[in-house]
Protein backbone atom coordinates (compact mmCIF):
# COMPACT_ATOMS: atom_id res chain seq x y z
CA UNK A 1 0.00 0.00 0.00
CA UNK A 2 1.50 3.05 -1.38
CA UNK A 3 1.70 6.10 1.64
CA UNK A 4 0.78 8.80 -1.08
CA UNK A 5 -2.73 9.12 -0.54
CA UNK A 6 -2.93 10.03 -4.23
CA UNK A 7 -1.11 7.07 -5.79
CA UNK A 8 -2.97 4.83 -3.21
CA UNK A 9 -6.54 6.32 -4.45
CA UNK A 10 -5.66 5.36 -8.10
CA UNK A 11 -4.80 1.94 -7.06
CA UNK A 12 -8.53 1.83 -5.94
CA UNK A 13 -9.92 2.45 -8.73
CA UNK A 14 -10.26 -1.67 -9.42
CA UNK A 15 -12.66 -2.00 -6.82
CA UNK A 16 -15.86 -3.50 -8.07
CA UNK A 17 -19.37 -3.19 -7.87
CA UNK A 18 -22.33 -5.67 -6.61
CA UNK A 19 -21.74 -8.60 -4.67
CA UNK A 20 -24.26 -10.91 -4.87
CA UNK A 21 -24.75 -14.05 -7.03
CA UNK A 22 -27.82 -13.85 -9.16
CA UNK A 23 -29.94 -14.74 -12.22
CA UNK A 24 -32.06 -12.69 -14.75
CA UNK A 25 -35.67 -14.16 -14.71
CA UNK A 26 -37.29 -11.41 -17.19
CA UNK A 27 -36.45 -9.03 -19.31
CA UNK A 28 -38.67 -6.92 -21.50
CA UNK A 29 -36.49 -3.93 -23.58
CA UNK A 30 -34.44 -1.66 -20.20
CA UNK A 31 -36.47 -3.44 -17.84
CA UNK A 32 -34.56 -6.34 -15.86
CA UNK A 33 -35.47 -8.34 -13.03
CA UNK A 34 -33.13 -10.15 -10.93
CA UNK A 35 -33.57 -13.26 -8.30
CA UNK A 36 -30.49 -13.68 -6.04
CA UNK A 37 -29.02 -17.07 -5.01
CA UNK A 38 -30.18 -17.77 -1.52
CA UNK A 39 -27.16 -18.09 1.32
CA UNK A 40 -29.68 -19.58 4.23
CA UNK A 41 -32.34 -21.83 4.76
CA UNK A 42 -35.83 -20.91 3.55
CA UNK A 43 -37.32 -18.09 6.16
CA UNK A 44 -40.82 -18.50 5.93
CA UNK A 45 -42.29 -15.36 4.09
CA UNK A 46 -43.59 -14.27 0.87
CA UNK A 47 -41.34 -13.68 -1.81
CA UNK A 48 -39.33 -10.21 -1.59
CA UNK A 49 -39.48 -7.73 -4.69
CA UNK A 50 -37.05 -4.83 -4.15
CA UNK A 51 -37.77 -1.71 -5.83
CA UNK A 52 -35.47 0.88 -6.07
CA UNK A 53 -35.36 4.49 -7.26
CA UNK A 54 -35.22 5.68 -11.13
CA UNK A 55 -32.32 8.43 -10.12
CA UNK A 56 -29.32 5.92 -9.46
CA UNK A 57 -28.37 2.49 -9.52
CA UNK A 58 -29.79 -0.34 -7.23
CA UNK A 59 -26.41 -1.86 -6.72
CA UNK A 60 -25.92 0.62 -3.87
CA UNK A 61 -28.09 -2.10 -2.35
CA UNK A 62 -25.48 -5.16 -2.63
CA UNK A 63 -22.18 -2.47 -3.06
CA UNK A 64 -19.85 -5.04 -1.33
CA UNK A 65 -20.16 -8.43 0.72
CA UNK A 66 -19.83 -6.60 4.11
CA UNK A 67 -22.27 -3.51 2.61
CA UNK A 68 -24.76 -5.04 1.57
CA UNK A 69 -28.80 -4.92 2.26
CA UNK A 70 -29.54 -7.41 -0.39
CA UNK A 71 -27.52 -9.67 1.54
CA UNK A 72 -28.29 -9.46 4.48
CA UNK A 73 -31.95 -10.44 3.85
CA UNK A 74 -30.52 -13.08 1.97
CA UNK A 75 -28.62 -14.13 5.47
CA UNK A 76 -32.24 -13.71 6.89
CA UNK A 77 -33.28 -16.75 4.54
CA UNK A 78 -35.80 -14.02 2.50
CA UNK A 79 -36.48 -14.84 -1.10
CA UNK A 80 -35.07 -11.37 -2.92
CA UNK A 81 -35.66 -9.99 -6.28
CA UNK A 82 -34.81 -6.71 -7.32
CA UNK A 83 -36.40 -4.52 -10.39
CA UNK A 84 -33.84 -3.26 -12.31
CA UNK A 85 -35.15 -0.16 -14.56
CA UNK A 86 -32.06 0.06 -16.60
CA UNK A 87 -30.25 3.41 -18.23
CA UNK A 88 -33.25 4.63 -20.57
CA UNK A 89 -32.02 6.73 -23.66
CA UNK A 90 -33.70 9.34 -26.50
CA UNK A 91 -36.23 6.31 -27.21
CA UNK A 92 -37.78 6.47 -24.16
CA UNK A 93 -38.66 9.99 -23.76
CA UNK A 94 -41.94 9.57 -23.61
CA UNK A 95 -42.54 6.73 -21.16
CA UNK A 96 -44.64 7.38 -18.34
CA UNK A 97 -44.98 6.68 -15.25
CA UNK A 98 -48.06 4.84 -15.83
CA UNK A 99 -45.54 2.78 -18.20
CA UNK A 100 -43.26 2.23 -14.97
CA UNK A 101 -45.85 1.46 -13.01
CA UNK A 102 -48.57 -0.39 -14.86
CA UNK A 103 -46.64 -1.81 -17.21
CA UNK A 104 -43.05 -2.39 -15.69
CA UNK A 105 -43.38 -3.33 -12.39
CA UNK A 106 -46.76 -4.94 -12.43
CA UNK A 107 -44.94 -7.17 -14.71
CA UNK A 108 -42.19 -7.17 -13.00
CA UNK A 109 -44.61 -8.79 -9.70
CA UNK A 110 -46.64 -11.02 -11.99
CA UNK A 111 -43.07 -12.93 -12.90
CA UNK A 112 -42.11 -13.21 -9.12
CA UNK A 113 -45.62 -14.43 -8.27
CA UNK A 114 -45.71 -16.96 -11.25
CA UNK A 115 -42.16 -18.24 -10.11
CA UNK A 116 -42.94 -18.42 -6.63
CA UNK A 117 -46.65 -19.85 -7.73
CA UNK A 118 -48.27 -17.42 -5.00
CA UNK A 119 -51.02 -14.72 -5.04
CA UNK A 120 -49.28 -11.76 -3.47
CA UNK A 121 -45.68 -10.40 -2.54
CA UNK A 122 -43.45 -8.31 -0.25
CA UNK A 123 -42.71 -4.98 -1.76
CA UNK A 124 -39.33 -3.14 -0.77
CA UNK A 125 -39.31 -0.17 -1.72
CA UNK A 126 -36.40 2.18 -1.58
CA UNK A 127 -35.99 6.33 -2.16
CA UNK A 128 -38.05 7.15 -5.04
CA UNK A 129 -39.08 3.64 -6.04
CA UNK A 130 -40.68 3.49 -2.02
CA UNK A 131 -42.95 5.86 -3.70
CA UNK A 132 -43.70 3.82 -6.36
CA UNK A 133 -44.32 0.87 -4.22
CA UNK A 134 -47.21 2.91 -2.12
CA UNK A 135 -48.65 3.83 -5.30
CA UNK A 136 -48.99 -0.05 -6.77
CA UNK A 137 -49.61 -1.18 -3.37
CA UNK A 138 -52.28 1.75 -3.55
CA UNK A 139 -53.89 0.30 -6.84
CA UNK A 140 -53.38 -3.29 -6.23
CA UNK A 141 -53.39 -4.75 -2.82
CA UNK A 142 -54.42 -7.68 -3.62
CA UNK A 143 -50.98 -8.58 -4.93
CA UNK A 144 -49.07 -7.31 -2.11
CA UNK A 145 -48.75 -9.05 1.66
CA UNK A 146 -46.88 -6.86 3.34
CA UNK A 147 -44.87 -3.40 2.29
CA UNK A 148 -41.98 -2.05 3.36
CA UNK A 149 -40.53 1.39 2.51
CA UNK A 150 -37.24 2.89 3.28
CA UNK A 151 -36.54 6.84 3.08
CA UNK A 152 -39.42 7.34 0.62
CA UNK A 153 -41.17 10.44 0.56
CA UNK A 154 -44.44 10.75 0.47
CA UNK A 155 -45.20 14.30 1.71
CA UNK A 156 -43.20 16.69 -0.99
CA UNK A 157 -43.55 20.00 0.70
CA UNK A 158 -42.44 19.73 4.05
CA UNK A 159 -40.33 23.01 5.75
CA UNK A 160 -37.01 20.91 5.52
CA UNK A 161 -37.66 19.61 2.16
CA UNK A 162 -34.88 21.97 -0.10
CA UNK A 163 -35.22 20.08 -3.18
CA UNK A 164 -38.88 20.59 -3.33
CA UNK A 165 -38.23 24.00 -2.55
CA UNK A 166 -36.04 24.36 -5.93
CA UNK A 167 -38.30 22.06 -8.10
CA UNK A 168 -41.84 23.93 -7.02
CA UNK A 169 -40.51 27.13 -8.38
CA UNK A 170 -39.47 25.99 -12.23
CA UNK A 171 -41.38 26.18 -14.86
CA UNK A 172 -41.34 21.76 -15.51
CA UNK A 173 -42.60 21.78 -19.18
CA UNK A 174 -40.12 24.45 -19.75
CA UNK A 175 -37.36 22.76 -18.17
CA UNK A 176 -37.63 18.97 -19.79
CA UNK A 177 -39.41 20.02 -23.17
CA UNK A 178 -39.90 16.87 -24.82
CA UNK A 179 -36.19 15.00 -23.98
CA UNK A 180 -34.81 13.34 -21.13
CA UNK A 181 -32.73 14.69 -18.41
CA UNK A 182 -29.42 13.56 -18.10
CA UNK A 183 -28.40 12.35 -14.97
CA UNK A 184 -25.26 14.67 -14.53
CA UNK A 185 -27.92 17.09 -14.15
CA UNK A 186 -30.04 15.55 -11.09
CA UNK A 187 -26.53 14.83 -9.64
CA UNK A 188 -25.80 18.21 -9.91
CA UNK A 189 -29.29 19.36 -8.11
CA UNK A 190 -28.52 16.63 -5.17
CA UNK A 191 -24.75 17.91 -4.44
CA UNK A 192 -26.13 21.61 -4.92
CA UNK A 193 -28.17 20.70 -1.50
CA UNK A 194 -24.78 20.66 0.68
CA UNK A 195 -21.86 21.62 -1.44
CA UNK A 196 -19.71 22.66 1.14
CA UNK A 197 -19.56 19.14 2.55
CA UNK A 198 -20.22 17.25 -0.76
CA UNK A 199 -17.90 18.65 -3.01
CA UNK A 200 -15.04 19.60 -0.66
CA UNK A 201 -14.77 18.58 2.72
CA UNK A 202 -15.02 15.08 2.16
CA UNK A 203 -12.35 15.15 -0.72
CA UNK A 204 -10.22 16.91 2.03
CA UNK A 205 -10.95 14.39 5.03
CA UNK A 206 -10.20 11.47 2.37
CA UNK A 207 -6.67 12.68 0.88
CA UNK A 208 -5.89 14.03 4.80
CA UNK A 209 -6.30 10.27 6.15
CA UNK A 210 -3.51 8.03 6.22
CA UNK A 211 -4.15 5.69 3.14
CA UNK A 212 -6.10 2.80 3.78
CA UNK A 213 -7.12 0.28 1.32
CA UNK A 214 -10.03 -1.01 2.74
CA UNK A 215 -11.53 2.63 3.27
CA UNK A 216 -10.26 4.14 -0.12
CA UNK A 217 -12.38 1.18 -2.11
CA UNK A 218 -15.00 2.02 0.60
CA UNK A 219 -15.08 5.65 -1.11
CA UNK A 220 -13.87 4.81 -4.75
CA UNK A 221 -17.31 2.05 -4.77
CA UNK A 222 -19.43 5.02 -3.49
CA UNK A 223 -18.49 7.24 -6.06
CA UNK A 224 -18.93 5.24 -8.76
CA UNK A 225 -22.31 4.78 -7.45
CA UNK A 226 -22.77 8.59 -6.87
CA UNK A 227 -21.50 9.28 -10.81
CA UNK A 228 -23.48 6.23 -12.31
CA UNK A 229 -26.79 7.79 -12.84
CA UNK A 230 -29.07 7.08 -15.70
CA UNK A 231 -30.46 9.89 -17.45
CA UNK A 232 -34.24 10.01 -16.48
CA UNK A 233 -37.31 9.10 -19.18
CA UNK A 234 -38.74 13.23 -19.80
CA UNK A 235 -42.45 12.56 -19.61
CA UNK A 236 -42.41 10.55 -16.53
CA UNK A 237 -39.83 13.22 -14.79
CA UNK A 238 -42.05 16.03 -15.93
CA UNK A 239 -45.19 14.24 -14.31
CA UNK A 240 -43.28 13.15 -10.91
CA UNK A 241 -41.74 16.83 -10.19
CA UNK A 242 -45.22 18.25 -11.45
CA UNK A 243 -47.57 15.73 -9.83
CA UNK A 244 -45.45 14.83 -6.87
CA UNK A 245 -43.27 17.79 -5.79
CA UNK A 246 -45.35 21.02 -7.05
CA UNK A 247 -48.58 19.43 -6.83
CA UNK A 248 -48.33 17.27 -3.80
CA UNK A 249 -50.54 14.99 -5.34
CA UNK A 250 -50.22 11.79 -2.99
CA UNK A 251 -50.83 13.83 0.41
CA UNK A 252 -53.83 15.62 -1.00
CA UNK A 253 -55.30 11.90 -2.85
CA UNK A 254 -55.89 13.94 -6.13
CA UNK A 255 -53.26 11.87 -8.01
CA UNK A 256 -53.93 9.07 -10.94
CA UNK A 257 -52.60 6.63 -12.67
CA UNK A 258 -53.73 5.58 -15.72
CA UNK A 259 -56.74 7.03 -14.96
CA UNK A 260 -56.95 5.51 -11.64
CA UNK A 261 -57.16 7.21 -8.40
CA UNK A 262 -54.17 6.11 -5.94
CA UNK A 263 -55.83 5.92 -2.70
CA UNK A 264 -53.32 5.84 0.26
CA UNK A 265 -56.27 5.07 2.52
CA UNK A 266 -56.89 1.77 0.40
CA UNK A 267 -53.26 0.77 1.58
CA UNK A 268 -54.22 -1.51 3.96
CA UNK A 269 -51.48 -4.56 4.59
CA UNK A 270 -49.04 -3.95 6.85
CA UNK A 271 -46.30 -1.34 6.62
CA UNK A 272 -43.08 -0.98 7.93
CA UNK A 273 -41.57 2.30 7.07
CA UNK A 274 -37.67 3.49 7.90
CA UNK A 275 -36.55 6.77 7.44
CA UNK A 276 -32.93 8.56 8.34
CA UNK A 277 -33.44 11.31 11.05
CA UNK A 278 -30.18 12.98 9.02
CA UNK A 279 -31.77 12.18 5.65
CA UNK A 280 -30.98 15.59 3.79
CA UNK A 281 -32.49 14.46 0.94
CA UNK A 282 -35.91 13.25 2.02
CA UNK A 283 -36.54 14.83 5.23
CA UNK A 284 -38.14 12.31 8.51
CA UNK A 285 -41.55 14.32 8.23
CA UNK A 286 -42.06 13.60 4.56
CA UNK A 287 -41.89 9.95 5.14
CA UNK A 288 -43.38 9.99 8.17
CA UNK A 289 -46.49 11.37 6.58
CA UNK A 290 -47.19 7.76 4.92
CA UNK A 291 -48.71 7.17 8.75
CA UNK A 292 -51.52 9.27 8.71
CA UNK A 293 -52.35 9.02 5.29
CA UNK A 294 -52.27 4.93 4.81
CA UNK A 295 -55.28 3.42 5.72
CA UNK A 296 -53.51 -0.29 7.54
CA UNK A 297 -54.39 -0.52 10.80
CA UNK A 298 -50.23 -2.08 10.91
CA UNK A 299 -48.19 0.50 10.64
CA UNK A 300 -44.93 0.43 12.29
CA UNK A 301 -42.42 3.53 11.58
CA UNK A 302 -38.71 3.35 12.27
CA UNK A 303 -36.75 6.83 12.81
CA UNK A 304 -33.77 5.86 12.33
CA UNK A 305 -30.33 8.24 13.18
CA UNK A 306 -28.81 7.84 9.58
CA UNK A 307 -28.77 9.83 6.88
CA UNK A 308 -29.95 8.77 3.42
CA UNK A 309 -27.13 7.13 1.72
CA UNK A 310 -25.86 6.00 5.47
CA UNK A 311 -29.38 3.92 5.55
CA UNK A 312 -27.96 0.95 3.40
CA UNK A 313 -24.36 1.72 3.45
CA UNK A 314 -23.04 2.51 6.96
CA UNK A 315 -21.68 -0.03 9.39
CA UNK A 316 -24.15 0.67 11.60
CA UNK A 317 -27.28 0.30 9.02
CA UNK A 318 -25.79 -3.18 8.53
CA UNK A 319 -25.93 -4.07 11.72
CA UNK A 320 -29.77 -2.46 12.34
CA UNK A 321 -31.62 -2.29 9.04
CA UNK A 322 -31.29 -6.12 7.58
CA UNK A 323 -32.14 -7.73 10.71
CA UNK A 324 -35.53 -5.45 11.57
CA UNK A 325 -36.78 -6.09 7.77
CA UNK A 326 -36.41 -9.66 8.08
CA UNK A 327 -38.08 -9.99 11.39
CA UNK A 328 -40.68 -7.81 10.33
CA UNK A 329 -41.49 -9.89 7.26
CA UNK A 330 -40.76 -13.14 8.84
CA UNK A 331 -42.78 -12.29 12.25
CA UNK A 332 -46.59 -14.13 11.90
CA UNK A 333 -48.15 -12.88 14.86
CA UNK A 334 -50.89 -11.06 14.65
CA UNK A 335 -50.21 -7.08 14.59
CA UNK B 1 -30.05 59.03 -52.31
CA UNK B 2 -31.49 60.97 -49.57
CA UNK B 3 -30.96 60.79 -45.88
CA UNK B 4 -31.12 56.69 -44.90
CA UNK B 5 -34.24 56.29 -42.85
CA UNK B 6 -34.39 55.40 -39.64
CA UNK B 7 -35.36 51.70 -38.65
CA UNK B 8 -35.55 51.72 -34.64
CA UNK B 9 -32.81 52.00 -32.05
CA UNK B 10 -29.57 51.56 -33.30
CA UNK B 11 -27.03 49.60 -31.08
CA UNK B 12 -24.06 50.94 -33.22
CA UNK B 13 -25.04 54.61 -32.57
CA UNK B 14 -23.34 56.63 -30.41
CA UNK B 15 -24.81 57.44 -26.99
CA UNK B 16 -27.00 60.36 -25.97
CA UNK B 17 -25.08 63.38 -25.39
CA UNK B 18 -21.90 62.43 -27.49
CA UNK B 19 -22.75 64.84 -30.74
CA UNK B 20 -21.06 62.96 -32.77
CA UNK B 21 -21.36 63.88 -36.46
CA UNK B 22 -20.78 59.95 -37.95
CA UNK B 23 -22.70 57.54 -35.66
CA UNK B 24 -20.49 54.65 -36.75
CA UNK B 25 -17.09 56.27 -36.29
CA UNK B 26 -17.89 57.15 -32.85
CA UNK B 27 -19.66 53.40 -32.08
CA UNK B 28 -16.26 52.43 -32.94
CA UNK B 29 -14.79 54.63 -30.97
CA UNK B 30 -16.45 53.58 -27.82
CA UNK B 31 -16.12 49.78 -28.46
CA UNK B 32 -12.12 50.13 -28.75
CA UNK B 33 -12.55 51.98 -25.66
CA UNK B 34 -14.33 50.17 -23.80
CA UNK B 35 -12.02 47.33 -24.81
CA UNK B 36 -8.53 49.24 -24.10
CA UNK B 37 -9.97 50.21 -20.69
CA UNK B 38 -10.70 45.99 -20.34
CA UNK B 39 -7.70 44.96 -21.50
CA UNK B 40 -5.28 47.51 -20.36
CA UNK B 41 -5.32 48.82 -16.65
CA UNK B 42 -7.93 46.47 -15.54
CA UNK B 43 -6.23 43.29 -16.78
CA UNK B 44 -3.10 44.07 -15.04
CA UNK B 45 -4.09 44.93 -11.40
CA UNK B 46 -5.67 42.36 -8.77
CA UNK B 47 -8.53 40.10 -9.30
CA UNK B 48 -10.91 42.54 -8.56
CA UNK B 49 -9.58 44.83 -10.75
CA UNK B 50 -9.59 42.32 -13.78
CA UNK B 51 -13.35 41.26 -12.39
CA UNK B 52 -14.63 45.08 -11.97
CA UNK B 53 -12.93 45.38 -15.57
CA UNK B 54 -14.69 42.28 -17.14
CA UNK B 55 -18.12 43.88 -16.12
CA UNK B 56 -17.55 46.87 -17.08
CA UNK B 57 -16.80 45.76 -20.57
CA UNK B 58 -20.23 43.34 -20.03
CA UNK B 59 -22.14 46.16 -18.49
CA UNK B 60 -21.36 48.28 -22.17
CA UNK B 61 -21.71 45.67 -24.35
CA UNK B 62 -25.35 44.67 -23.26
CA UNK B 63 -26.00 48.80 -22.99
CA UNK B 64 -25.27 48.51 -26.42
CA UNK B 65 -27.08 45.58 -27.79
CA UNK B 66 -29.89 45.41 -25.50
CA UNK B 67 -32.34 46.52 -27.90
CA UNK B 68 -31.63 44.55 -30.68
CA UNK B 69 -35.24 43.76 -30.77
CA UNK B 70 -36.16 46.60 -32.07
CA UNK B 71 -33.25 46.94 -34.84
CA UNK B 72 -35.19 46.45 -38.11
CA UNK B 73 -35.50 43.53 -39.84
CA UNK B 74 -35.90 43.18 -43.76
CA UNK B 75 -34.84 41.19 -46.28
CA UNK B 76 -34.35 37.63 -47.35
CA UNK B 77 -32.72 36.99 -43.89
CA UNK B 78 -35.26 38.91 -41.80
CA UNK B 79 -36.24 35.57 -40.17
CA UNK B 80 -33.26 34.57 -39.29
CA UNK B 81 -32.34 37.93 -37.83
CA UNK B 82 -35.31 38.32 -35.27
CA UNK B 83 -34.15 34.99 -34.27
CA UNK B 84 -30.93 36.07 -33.55
CA UNK B 85 -31.82 38.67 -32.19
CA UNK B 86 -34.26 36.59 -29.68
CA UNK B 87 -31.48 34.17 -29.15
CA UNK B 88 -29.40 37.51 -27.85
CA UNK B 89 -31.67 38.37 -25.48
CA UNK B 90 -32.74 35.19 -24.03
CA UNK B 91 -28.45 34.92 -23.28
CA UNK B 92 -28.28 38.44 -21.19
CA UNK B 93 -31.66 37.80 -19.54
CA UNK B 94 -30.16 33.99 -18.77
CA UNK B 95 -26.92 36.89 -17.69
CA UNK B 96 -28.13 38.80 -15.61
CA UNK B 97 -30.27 35.97 -13.63
CA UNK B 98 -26.60 34.40 -13.24
CA UNK B 99 -25.66 37.52 -11.63
CA UNK B 100 -28.39 37.36 -9.18
CA UNK B 101 -27.99 33.53 -8.04
CA UNK B 102 -23.84 35.42 -7.95
CA UNK B 103 -25.24 38.12 -5.54
CA UNK B 104 -26.93 35.54 -3.34
CA UNK B 105 -23.63 33.45 -3.06
CA UNK B 106 -21.43 36.50 -2.06
CA UNK B 107 -24.21 37.53 0.59
CA UNK B 108 -23.66 33.98 1.58
CA UNK B 109 -19.79 34.13 1.69
CA UNK B 110 -20.12 36.96 3.67
CA UNK B 111 -22.54 35.77 6.41
CA UNK B 112 -20.27 32.49 6.99
CA UNK B 113 -17.13 34.64 7.16
CA UNK B 114 -18.89 36.35 10.04
CA UNK B 115 -20.06 33.39 11.46
CA UNK B 116 -16.43 32.09 11.27
CA UNK B 117 -14.77 35.03 12.88
CA UNK B 118 -17.11 35.04 15.99
CA UNK B 119 -16.31 30.97 16.27
CA UNK B 120 -13.16 31.63 15.95
CA UNK B 121 -13.57 34.52 18.47
CA UNK B 122 -15.16 32.44 20.80
CA UNK B 123 -12.64 30.72 23.46
CA UNK B 124 -15.12 28.33 24.14
CA UNK B 125 -15.16 27.15 20.21
CA UNK B 126 -11.50 27.74 19.70
CA UNK B 127 -9.94 25.27 17.50
CA UNK B 128 -6.23 24.87 17.13
CA UNK B 129 -5.32 21.87 14.96
CA UNK B 130 -6.12 22.79 11.10
CA UNK B 131 -8.36 20.11 10.66
CA UNK B 132 -10.34 21.76 13.34
CA UNK B 133 -10.53 24.91 11.71
CA UNK B 134 -11.12 23.54 8.24
CA UNK B 135 -14.44 21.41 9.80
CA UNK B 136 -15.53 24.54 11.74
CA UNK B 137 -15.53 26.86 8.40
CA UNK B 138 -17.37 24.41 6.85
CA UNK B 139 -19.83 23.92 8.98
CA UNK B 140 -20.73 28.12 9.22
CA UNK B 141 -20.06 27.55 5.23
CA UNK B 142 -23.05 25.38 5.02
CA UNK B 143 -24.98 26.42 7.62
CA UNK B 144 -25.06 29.98 5.89
CA UNK B 145 -25.37 28.23 2.37
CA UNK B 146 -28.84 26.15 4.13
CA UNK B 147 -30.16 29.64 5.16
CA UNK B 148 -29.65 31.42 1.95
CA UNK B 149 -30.84 28.39 -0.12
CA UNK B 150 -33.77 27.75 1.93
CA UNK B 151 -34.64 31.27 1.25
CA UNK B 152 -37.93 33.07 -0.95
CA UNK B 153 -34.88 35.47 -2.77
CA UNK B 154 -32.74 32.41 -3.95
CA UNK B 155 -35.38 30.08 -4.38
CA UNK B 156 -37.06 32.71 -7.00
CA UNK B 157 -33.56 33.57 -8.06
CA UNK B 158 -32.70 29.95 -9.09
CA UNK B 159 -35.94 29.42 -10.76
CA UNK B 160 -35.60 32.53 -12.88
CA UNK B 161 -32.21 31.11 -13.92
CA UNK B 162 -33.39 27.71 -15.07
CA UNK B 163 -36.54 29.26 -16.77
CA UNK B 164 -33.94 31.61 -18.50
CA UNK B 165 -31.77 28.84 -19.26
CA UNK B 166 -34.80 26.67 -20.61
CA UNK B 167 -35.55 29.85 -23.09
CA UNK B 168 -32.32 30.04 -24.40
CA UNK B 169 -32.09 26.35 -25.22
CA UNK B 170 -35.40 26.80 -26.74
CA UNK B 171 -33.84 29.41 -29.22
CA UNK B 172 -30.71 27.48 -30.05
CA UNK B 173 -32.94 24.15 -30.60
CA UNK B 174 -34.91 26.35 -33.38
CA UNK B 175 -31.72 27.47 -35.10
CA UNK B 176 -30.12 23.44 -34.87
CA UNK B 177 -33.48 22.45 -36.37
CA UNK B 178 -33.24 24.31 -39.23
CA UNK B 179 -29.81 23.83 -39.92
CA UNK B 180 -30.54 20.55 -39.93
CA UNK B 181 -33.09 20.60 -42.51
CA UNK B 182 -30.63 22.41 -44.47
CA UNK B 183 -28.39 19.82 -44.12
CA UNK B 184 -30.86 16.58 -45.17
CA UNK B 185 -29.88 15.34 -41.06
CA UNK B 186 -33.07 13.91 -39.47
CA UNK B 187 -34.70 16.66 -37.09
CA UNK B 188 -35.27 16.37 -32.97
CA UNK B 189 -39.40 17.25 -34.14
CA UNK B 190 -39.22 14.01 -37.25
CA UNK B 191 -37.36 11.49 -34.21
CA UNK B 192 -40.13 12.49 -31.46
CA UNK B 193 -42.88 12.38 -34.14
CA UNK B 194 -41.46 8.43 -34.92
CA UNK B 195 -40.89 7.59 -30.61
CA UNK B 196 -44.43 8.63 -30.07
CA UNK B 197 -45.48 6.28 -33.24
CA UNK B 198 -43.38 3.21 -31.69
CA UNK B 199 -44.82 3.94 -28.07
CA UNK B 200 -48.44 3.74 -29.62
CA UNK B 201 -47.62 0.70 -31.43
CA UNK B 202 -46.39 -0.89 -28.35
CA UNK B 203 -49.13 0.22 -25.96
CA UNK B 204 -51.53 -1.14 -28.86
CA UNK B 205 -49.60 -4.82 -28.98
CA UNK B 206 -49.66 -4.58 -25.61
CA UNK B 207 -53.05 -4.72 -25.01
CA UNK B 208 -53.93 -6.91 -28.21
CA UNK B 209 -54.90 -10.86 -26.95
CA UNK B 210 -52.04 -12.97 -27.27
CA UNK B 211 -52.15 -14.89 -30.65
CA UNK B 212 -53.55 -17.83 -30.90
CA UNK B 213 -51.13 -21.11 -30.80
CA UNK B 214 -50.46 -23.16 -33.63
CA UNK B 215 -50.72 -26.89 -32.67
CA UNK B 216 -47.63 -28.56 -34.09
CA UNK B 217 -47.08 -30.52 -36.81
CA UNK B 218 -45.91 -33.99 -36.65
CA UNK B 219 -43.51 -35.54 -38.54
CA UNK B 220 -46.00 -37.14 -40.67
CA UNK B 221 -48.43 -33.91 -41.47
CA UNK B 222 -45.28 -32.13 -42.23
CA UNK B 223 -44.24 -35.14 -45.07
CA UNK B 224 -47.75 -35.11 -46.49
CA UNK B 225 -47.48 -34.79 -49.79
CA UNK B 226 -44.20 -34.33 -50.32
CA UNK B 227 -42.34 -36.43 -52.91
CA UNK B 228 -39.94 -38.78 -51.93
Amino acid sequence: MSTDPIRALAAAQHAAVGASPRDVIFERDKLTLYRYRPIARPARAAPLLVVYALVNRPYMLDLQPDRSLIRGLLGAGLDVHLVDWGYPDGADRFTTLEDYLETQLHACVAEVLRCARVDSLNLLGVCQGGTFSVCYGALHPERIAKLVTMVTPIDFQTPADLLSKWVRGIDVGAWIDDGNIAGETLNQAFLALMPWRLLQQKYVKLLGAPPDARRLENFVRMERWITDSPDLAGTALREFLTWFYQENRLVHGTLQIGGRTVDLSSLRRPILNLYGARDHLVPPAASAALERLTGSTDYTGHELDLGHIGMYVSDRAQRQVPPLIADWLTCTRRR
Amino acid sequence: MGMAPQFGANPFAAPAGVGAPDPYAAAAEAFAAAWRAALGSGMQGSVEDRAAAVSRLSDFLRSRFADLSAFAALGPQRVQQQRSARMVEAALRMQEAQGEIGRLWLDALRDAAGSFAQRCADPAHAATAPAEIYDAWIDCAEDAYARMAHGEAFCTAHAKLIDEQCRLRKHMKTIVELWSKELDLPTRSELNSLHRTVKALRSELARAPPAPVKPAKTARARNKGKPR
